[in-house]
């Protein structure tokens, strides 16, 4: 799943929008920092209240970022032949863009292990600083709803939606998606209906898939 | 520079089952094979959170907001910029509102 983010302003967009819903500049960087997975990053934003609901986060994150299991499948008959202390610290560098590299450098017989973690490494950094940058540009500006940056995570969350959408085989699983959502939503508090629908998505994906 | 102990439990928490996610398909496949059926569903899941994400946004939705989500969507599928595209939906909304306000007329 190649997500072209647009890196740097990718990381500042993420840093504004953190600040906007009142994280501190430590607290949005330590986020970049331990998760280091932008999609979900931007979910948490999009679910977070004042102390926050831990369980909920955790719950939503495991499934936006399940898809990282299948990246781990598809590069362990390379990552197999290395030792444990040198595949597991790299796999933490794993995103979307440099996972899809690492695959095809592999394939290529081109690079080996150690290119995710260098690749890796670079993106992290890049999204690390940039984080800090965005939330210091936020806290500068402001976000004065008359400018519409209040409506900047939607924008964003829309923008991914497209770019994330596979074409006709979605079309089922986002119907499933909809209707638990709106479901969901309308009874359960937080952001439940994030998780709900994810899953009746992924669900349907599974169950009209033809082998 | 602050850091609320609840706040860094959430961040904790969502830090270890992301790396649980990244490791976990690797160590995984040492014991099992992936099936057909499992990746199909795994492959679905991003496309799927965004439209359980969006639904209730879209739907609870004003004139500004309509405005900024199609401004969102002609330059995704014109510039497949997501930052871009960002960016128009909220110069949309911040135009919406200026003009149902008044000043710019």
């Amino acid at each position: 799943m190649p997500i072209a983010f647009g890196g740097f302003g990718y990381g500042i967009a993420f840093g504004v929008l953190a600040a906007d819903i009142g994280l501190s500049w430590l607290e949005a960087v330590l986020m970049s920092a331990l998760i280091f997975a932008g999609a979900s990053q931007l979910v948490a934003l999009q679910m977070w209240t004042n102390p926050p609901a831990a369980i909920a986060l955790a719950l939503a994150t495991a499934v936006v970022n399940a898809r990282h299991l299948l990246y781990g499948a598809a590069i362990h008959p390379w990552f197999r032949r290395l030792r444990w202390f040198q595949s597991y610290p790299s796999l933490f560098f794993m995103a979307d863009g440099t996972w899809a590299l690492t695959l095809e450098a592999l394939r290529n017989n081109r690079g080996n292990g150690a290119f995710l973690l260098g690749a890796g490494l670079l993106t992290y950094i890049e999204w690390v600083v940039s984080t800090g940058v965005g939330h210091a540009l936020g806290k500068a500006v402001g976000a004065p709803q008359a400018l519409g940056l209040d409506f900047m995570l939607a924008a964003f969350m829309s923008a991914l939606m497209v770019a994330l959408w596979r074409g006709r085989a979605d079309v089922a699983p986002a119907a499933a998606a909809i209707i638990v959502a709106y479901i969901t939503h309308s009874f359960a508090g937080a952001q439940w209906h994030i998780i709900a629908g994810g899953v009746a998505g992924a669900l349907v994906g599974a169950w009209r898939h033809v082998d | 520079m602050s850091i609320d102990p609840t706040v860094l439990a959430a961040l904790a928490a969502m830090g270890i089952v992301t790396y649980l996610t990244r490791a976990g398909g690797f160590w995984l496949m040492g014991f099992i094979a992936l099936t057909p059926r499992i990746e199909a569903g795994l492959r679905t899941i991003p496309s799927s959170v965004m439209v359980a994400l969006m639904t209730p946004l879209v739907l609870n939705a004003g004139p500004a907001e309509a405005v900024g989500y199609t401004a969102v969507l002609i330059v995704m599928l014109t510039a497949k910029s997501d930052v871009f595209a960002a960016m128009a939906g909220v110069a949309g909304v911040a135009l919406t509102r200026a003009l149902m306000s008044g000043t710019l007329s």
